[in-house]
């Protein structure tokens, strides 16, 4: 019996131990200096993807977007609005070509994205919650 | 809508003065200002951008000695039992640049096949931007208008779920831009965002002809779209006048039907009997993109002041579902004209056929009775390549789309359309 009981005990304490080995999850940054201080999903959806850059404060929004094909990029767009990277290239498509917008100002990595943030009123990114310091300030945490 | 071509007298195409000053005006800002940006450091600075989209498809049915086109400024279709690829083929370039002082300017050029055959590349866009803060936009210059509610644009074919867009809601349009401006304002109202557009603008379009020949005509176009978006969804109302001139060969037709005495030949010459025609044309949809399911239910109709303008209702429902990189989808639409052709009354004599030839020929440019039923797949070979197959049963009443030269041409013809097609964007 007692041996039972810690086979249970085991497999229900395993996912936990998974949880926390996983990413720590995506969030949305802005400088500090912007006077941020929350994001709705809804505010976050209309900058990244095109449809009304400005933030709550009134100023400009410049969302930075990581390059293609590092699991943030997926990761953001999957959980903000369920589409996949190919999704998200077709309904670039739609507006670049038809001269409404561009996209979000593309880097490399997630150290340029945070390097941009810190010296930017303006900007906003996404990054893990992992990858967060001081120098900037989460206004909302992505959740699929 | 359209020009009016009177038998025997097709009006020669030509190159527009204004798209070349507006081509060579967009040029020189993008190399002389957009060049200076590359070696940009920060992303609030200039840049400069180039990039393309473009669709390879090839397209065959099973009805013979009918052409099917995707639209009416083409000037060959797809025959029975051979394989087309210039109905969907195009490639289009597009060079951007972001200037300072809120600025920025675009030129786009495409090439796919006009409606006097050739493939020689047009200037589809070329503006100056100027956008403060995102509320406010302004675009001058060469612009492409809303036509679109999910894609933007008709030549995009990555853009959107099927093949092609629907012959039905948008084979009649016979030019996607104009040279002349608009005005974008946007708020953010009951959690959603309100998106208003005004524009404005001149527009050449193309008409192709079954006999070979083509005709292009000077529209002037002034019209406002009125969006609503809120998570998935967007709704949109739109409105669009165009004028255009009756063209010089008109007095005379006029002036042949009045000699007739016929009171049913002068009705019809009254009602050409202007300098200018106007057709005014309403949409209005709703479309839900989120996650993997994609739909839109999109209504239209269009109103003209003489019988050379279109006077049809339109509607379109198009769902697709995303199932990994596989994309299924399922589409109907239907146009029907409100009116059916008049005639002079006069009769069928050879003294008669020129005057009664012209005005058939004048509503026919524009008939749209027909309907389409659509199924296909997209496969996403990547984030820059798509894969399509598609089916289309059309039901064709009366319809200026198709090249008919059965027999029993006019009467109506069923097709079954295949099409097989790769888009990519870079």
């Amino acid at each position: 019996m007692k041996r039972l009981v810690a086979i249970l005990m085991l497999a229900l304490a395993l996912p936990v131990a998974r949880a926390d080995d996983a990413p720590a999850g995506i969030v949305v940054i802005v400088n500090p200096a912007s006077g941020v201080e929350r994001l709705t999903r809804s505010e976050v959806i209309d900058i990244f993807l095109g449809r009304y850059r400005k933030l709550p404060t009134g100023q400009l929004a410049l969302p930075i977007d990581v390059a293609e094909g590092g699991p943030e990029r997926a990761q953001f767009y999957q959980q903000l609005v369920k589409k996949s990277p190919a999704e998200m290239s077709s309904y670039w498509a739609r507006l670049v070509f038809s001269g409404q917008t561009s996209p979000p100002f593309q880097v490399p990595d997630v150290k340029t994205a945070l390097q941009l943030v810190e010296s930017n009123p303006n900007a906003i990114a996404y990054v893990d919650r992992a990858a967060v310091n001081p120098k900037v300030k989460v206004v909302l945490e992505i959740r699929p | 809508m359209k020009c009016l071509v009177i038998e025997g007298l097709p009006r020669p195409r030509r190159v527009s003065p204004r798209g070349k000053m507006i081509f060579r005006i967009s040029m020189f800002l993008v190399l002389s200002m957009g060049a200076a940006s590359l070696c940009a450091q920060d992303f609030r600075e200039d840049r400069f951008a180039v990039r393309g989209f473009g669709t390879i498809a090839a397209v065959t049915h099973d009805t013979d000695d009918v052409e099917f086109r995707r639209n009416t400024g083409q000037s060959d279709g797809a025959g029975a039992g051979e394989v087309e690829f210039a109905s969907d083929s195009l490639l289009g370039v597009q060079l951007s640049a972001k200037l300072p002082a809120d600025f920025d300017v675009v030129v786009q050029g495409v090439t796919h096949q006009r409606a006097d055959g050739d493939w020689v590349p047009q200037l589809t866009q070329g503006y100056l931007r100027w956008s403060p803060d995102d509320s406010f936009v302004v675009r001058a210059g060469r612009v492409g208008y809303d036509i679109y509610l999910l894609a933007e644009s008709r030549q995009v074919g990555y853009s959107y779920l099927s093949a092609r867009p629907s012959p039905e809601f948008y084979g009649q349009i016979s030019n996607d831009d104009i040279d002349g401006g608009d005005l974008t304002y946007k708020r953010r109202i009951g959690g959603g965002l309100v998106r208003a557009r005004l524009f404005a603008g001149a527009g050449d379009g193309e008409l192709a002809f079954e006999d070979g020949t083509s005709s292009e005509s000077q529209q002037r176009l002034v019209g406002a779209t009125l969006d609503y978006l809120r998570g998935g969804w967007t709704a949109r109302i739109a409105m669009v006048q165009i004028s255009y001139d009756a063209g010089n060969d008109i007095p005379l037709l006029v002036a042949g039907l009045r000699a007739t005495g016929l009171p049913q030949a002068a009705s019809i010459a009254n009602d050409l009997d202007e300098r200018v025609y106007h057709s005014f044309g309403v949409q209005a949809g709703v479309a839900y993109d989120d996650g993997p399911l994609q739909a839109q239910l999109l209504y239209g109709f269009a109103n003209s002041d003489s019988i050379s303008g279109p006077d049809f209702n339109k509607v379109l429902a198009e769902v697709g579902y995303r199932l990994d990189r596989w994309t299924p989808f399922v589409a109907f639409a239907t146009s029907r004209d409100r009116n059916p052709i008049r005639t002079t009354g006069l009769p069928d004599l050879p003294m008669f056929a020129p005057l009664n030839g012209a005005i058939v020929r004048i509503q026919e440019v524009t008939r749209s009775t027909q309907h389409t039923a659509t199924a296909g797949v997209r496969y996403d070979l990547s984030s820059h390549f798509d894969f399509k197959l598609q089916v289309d049963r059309m039901h064709a009443a009366d319809t200026s789309l198709l090249f008919d030269r059965r027999p029993d041409a006019g009467s109506p013809v069923d097709l079954t359309v295949f099409t097989a097609s790769v888009d990519f964007v870079f």
